[in-house]
């Protein structure tokens, strides 16, 4: 898939765990997880704002673009 | 937006309207089933279960009454002069006086004895192996069709087994027609072999229309479903 999910890469620089996260951020581990493993079909701007609150970072640390 | 009607009143609408619609085919079907049987049986039946038979006038004493129940043949008739013939007359007792009638269906009872012709004998069995296809599609439809329901009852709408059953359901319908129109080319092929008259013209009697509208309805409802299905599922994996 073109957009790679980096949310892993995140959490580990933040030192946060799934389950923590998906509870700062209001939704479920099961969901968090889809979206880590690149299953995710689109992301809410909503989710996405809460997770870049969460993690002090950008939209860009998380998603990023490859033509593969 | 308000609702019209729960999924689960509509779905025992569907079953009612279904039951209605199997007891009315019985109902209307069962003096013919009657007949068949006690051909297909071969028992006398004796004169007393025939005595409103009218009397042919070539009949010779009671040699028109049968013994043994006649074969029947379904006959869809058009006058042959015009629409404004009417050939045939009925006694009204109402009016104490003949009127004037046409035929437009027709049962004609032919003896058990008679002998048929092999292209008749070959057009009527080739007719009943495709009512049986016919016996088997409807038996498939009603099975599909209970599976949906169930389903829906349940409030699982957007389920692929769902359009699967609903797809099954109307390639059952369509192929019912097409049996259908077949089987009964057949048979009227056959009844302008037994019959010809003098005021009318057979017509050949098409299968009813309704069963294709309907399997394609139900085709085009599937493939509804089948979208929203996909949005579902998008929707699942939208975080």
């Amino acid at each position: 898939m073109p957009i790679i999910v980096n949310l892993d890469v995140m959490m580990a620089k933040r030192k946060i765990s799934l389950n923590e996260l998906s509870e700062r951020v209001g939704i479920t581990p099961a969901n968090l997880s889809i979206l880590k493993t690149g299953k995710a079909k689109a992301i809410r701007f909503s989710t996405l704002e809460a997770i870049c609150h969460e993690l002090i970072c950008q939209p860009g640390d998380i998603l990023e673009w490859s033509d593969d | 937006m308000k609702r019209f009607l729960s999924l689960k009143t509509l779905v025992w609408l569907a079953g009612i309207a279904f039951g209605f619609m199997i007891v009315s085919s019985f109902i209307n079907g069962f003096e013919d089933f009657k007949m068949g049987f006690y051909r297909g049986a071969g028992s006398p039946i004796g004169n007393n279960r025939l005595t409103d038979t009218v009397k042919p006038n070539n009949a010779v004493g009671d040699d028109y009454k049968f013994q043994i129940a006649p074969d029947v043949y379904f006959l869809k008739l058009a006058p042959k002069k015009s629409i404004f013939n009417f050939p045939d007359s009925i006694e009204n007792i109402k009016t104490k006086s003949k009127t004037s009638t046409r035929y437009y269906r027709m049962k004609a009872a032919l003896p058990a004895s008679t002998l048929l012709p092999s292209r008749v004998r070959m057009y009527s069995g080739i007719s009943v192996f495709l009512s049986l296809l016919i016996t088997v599609a409807y038996i498939f439809l009603i099975i599909n069709l209970f599976l949906l329901l169930s389903s829906l009852q349940s409030e699982a709408v957007f389920e692929m087994d769902n359009i699967k059953q609903l797809r099954m359901i109307g390639i059952a319908l369509v192929l019912i027609f097409i049996l259908m129109s077949v089987a009964n080319y057949l048979y009227f092929l056959a009844n302008k072999i037994l019959f010809e008259f003098e005021h009318y013209n057979i017509l050949y009697d098409k299968a009813d229309t309704i069963h294709l509208f309907l399997g394609v309805v139900i085709l085009i409802v599937a493939e509804i479903i089948n979208r929203g299905l996909k949005l579902k599922q998008e929707n699942e994996l939208t975080i």
